[in-house]
């Protein structure tokens, strides 16, 4: 063995001892039991300081600017309204979940946050959810979808958004029941975890309700001609087609289906939200369709945030920003009503409260998730309508 | 419905599919054929043609201008892209040639991002010809259009490569390029009217394509582009028929193993078919197996 050989079998013992260290640094983190610890956030009950996370720049900054803007005008509406100071400190995690956990440790640490708004993505809530159970702070995320969010940790990790199973049950039981259908047809993307979780979910809760998925075709990611499996479809009997995807996917397939003759009603998730900008001058062959979404633009109790958000950041505001104002004014209301900054006094709050806010009434189940309102868009002369308004 | 006429329905929409792959196959194969440059920013030209039509097109110009503008423009981009990028390195490996061309493909895709943002955007359709009816078949004003311009094209571009002095010059410099400068050829000019002809094609079939599918994003192109790119190699990549041949044939296989086996299996099987093609047929259906002088 020659020094060079030495030399590699040295760095590599080095670099596995390294990995070894690392691997028990974390499971070391894990281990440790969610007990009261007795958080606090700093100030008082009129001024203290809140958190909120989200990508605010890099590809799906889209998503974090909604949701960290709007949770800054939720604080400022609220210390217009109640004369309080709350401040609203905002950061970007750039969809990076190490960033994301060395916000979460800003926030705590030298920040002393009484509550966090976020994260904004799954991947990056999930690592902030992760961490705060050394401290129990009161986490609620506007928009992380993925079960393992709230699933994985403790009891202070709430959300104010559907989780995807969620969605697709609302939108079979909405089949079934309002819309009194039997027979179902799907076509999802099979290499997208999103659409695949809802075809299963639906496919589930459609037959238990004693309804029919007569077909369920798929395709592969970047496909733009679906005529081969709508063609197929077209050759069953059924009364509505469920179509789990993104905007894009679903107008392409719902263009296509009209083309090809499909009559039958359009059902989809809220993936379908942003379907109206590729729509362009085509927007018939969607009319009709009803996704289940967060809110809807016609909703009274939204106008003024939605001018408001306008007016200030000069953007029009998305489900993701509505459901951000939202949830923080719900953290801001079990604070005041609890009339602590104890992070164990407000966890208790949330969790047994019913709360009344632009987008109807919410509550947490045991593990987190959201019980609320279903609200059901429609699209009707080219614009985004509640269902049966 | 029954199986027969669902089977001529899922001949159609082959019949559909493929055109558009033969359409773009044919600047693939042109290119190549001429130039001996697999151009993989060919894909990324169809996506530059639907743009800049969407962009005339929102001007409120008519279709056929804004049509007619935009293959120009591309015809123009493809000459600048030779010029500046492929020329200099024709003397240059063939590697370098092809790192080149990809490297082309992110800067469109990328400047393109930069330009429109990521995000897709409506396409205002304009051909609303009157669809066809056969018995219980309807064929849409897409099919038919993108079927009738692909062989037309094919026509032209193999009348004009057999019968006109500029297309002796190209086949001359296709099959020695040193030669054909002896002969008196102008060879850098001949190269970049292949690749005029190749992106103005590129555009046409951008513009085809968006009429399909009504939206349009800076990654548009990618896929088409190497479906396309496996039809002319089908076919036999240097040949003209060869790729509108290997793009039905694509179009068509992809479409019934859909229909009849799965759709999860359909890409598996194109590209099956692809390594099987390039070990038993190296030259294609149509191409011409040509041995290398020494």
């Amino acid at each position: 063995m020659n020094y060079k050989q030495l030399l590699k079998g040295g760095l590599a013992l080095a670099m596995s001892c390294m990995m070894v260290a690392c691997a028990n640094d974390t499971t070391a983190t894990n281990t440790t039991t969610s007990t009261s610890t007795g958080y606090e956030g700093a100030g008082d009950l009129t001024s203290f300081k809140l958190g909120t996370a989200g990508p605010r720049t890099g590809a799906v900054a889209v998503y974090g600017l909604a949701v960290t803007n709007a949770a800054r005008l939720a604080v400022d509406d609220w210390n217009k309204e109640h004369g309080t100071n709350i401040e609203m400190i905002y950061e970007d995690t750039q969809a990076n979940e190490t960033q994301a956990l060395n916000i979460y440790n800003k926030f705590v640490s030298d920040d002393k946050v009484t509550a966090i708004i976020g994260g904004t993505i799954s991947s990056e809530s999930i690592a902030i959810a992760g961490a705060s159970s050394d401290t129990g702070v009161p986490i609620i995320s506007p928009s992380a979808t993925a079960a393992a969010f709230t699933d994985d940790n403790g009891s202070n990790v709430f959300r104010a958004c559907y989780t995807d199973p969620q969605q697709a049950q609302l939108v079979a039981d909405f089949a079934i029941d309002t819309l009194g259908v039997k027979k179902a047809a799907i076509l999802y993307n099979m290499s997208d975890d999103y659409s695949t979780g809802l075809e299963e979910s639906f496919k589930k809760e459609f037959e238990a309700k004693g309804g029919t998925v007569v077909i369920s075709e798929s395709y592969p990611a970047d496909t733009v001609d679906f005529r081969t499996q709508l063609t197929k479809i077209s050759g069953e009997d059924f009364d509505v087609l469920f179509v789990p995807n993104y905007y894009q996917d679903d107008f392409n397939i719902s263009q296509q289906a009209r083309e090809l003759g499909i009559t039958a009603q359009i059902l989809g998730c809220d993936g379908w939200d942003g379907v109206l900008s590729v729509a362009g001058n085509n927007a018939s062959v969607i009319e009709g369709a009803i996704f289940i979404n967060q809110y809807s633009p016609d909703m009274e109790s939204v106008q003024d945030i939605m001018a408001s958000y306008r007016e200030v950041y000069n953007e029009e505001i998305n489900s993701f920003g509505i459901n951000a104002y939202d949830a923080t004014k719900l953290v801001l209301s079990a604070i005041e009503k609890a009339g602590s900054l104890k992070a164990e006094d407000i966890n208790k709050e949330i969790a047994s409260m019913e709360y009344q806010g632009i987008l109807g009434s919410i509550k947490f189940d045991d593990n987190g998730d959201p019980i609320k309102t279903p609200i059901y868009v429609t699209i009707k002369d080219g614009q985004y309508v509640t269902y049966g308004k | 419905m029954s199986g027969v006429v669902m089977f001529f329905m899922q001949i159609i929409n082959g019949l559909n599919i493929g055109s558009i792959y033969a359409l773009i196959a044919l600047g693939y194969t042109m290119v190549y054929g001429i130039a001996k440059l697999i151009n993989f920013a060919h894909g990324d030209i169809i996506m530059v043609g639907a743009y800049l039509s969407l962009v005339l097109l929102n001007t409120g110009m008519h279709w056929s201008i804004a049509t007619l503008l935009s293959i120009l423009g591309c015809a123009l981009l493809g000459f600048t892209m030779e010029k500046v990028a492929y020329k200099p390195l024709r003397k240059a490996s063939r590697i370098s040639l092809l790192i080149t061309a990809i490297g082309m493909s992110y800067l469109l895709q990328n400047s393109f991002q930069l330009i429109f943002s990521a995000n897709p955007k409506p396409y205002p359709a304009f051909i609303n010809l009157p669809s066809l009816k056969l018995g219980s078949i309807t064929i849409s004003s897409n099919y038919y259009t993108t079927f009738i311009v692909s062989v037309l094209l094919m026509i032209l571009l193999t009348l004009f490569v057999k019968k006109t002095k500029m297309g002796k010059a190209m086949r001359s410099v296709a099959e020695d390029e040193g030669a054909a400068r002896l002969m008196g050829i102008n060879v850098d000019h001949t190269i970049s009217l292949t690749f005029i002809i190749g992106t103005g094609l590129a555009a046409v079939a951008g513009i085809l394509y968006s009429n399909c599918y009504t939206i349009i994003s800076p990654t548009m192109g990618s896929l088409p582009g190497i479906k396309a790119f496996i039809a002319a190699v089908l076919g036999g990549i240097g040949s003209i028929p060869g790729a509108v041949l290997g793009g039905f044939i694509l179009g068509m296989i992809e479409t019934l193993v859909k229909a009849y086996i799965s759709s999860q299996l359909a890409d598996t099987i194109v590209f099956l078919i692809l390594i099987l093609m390039l070990v038993f047929k190296p030259a294609g259906i149509l191409g011409k197996n040509v041995r290398e002088k020494v």
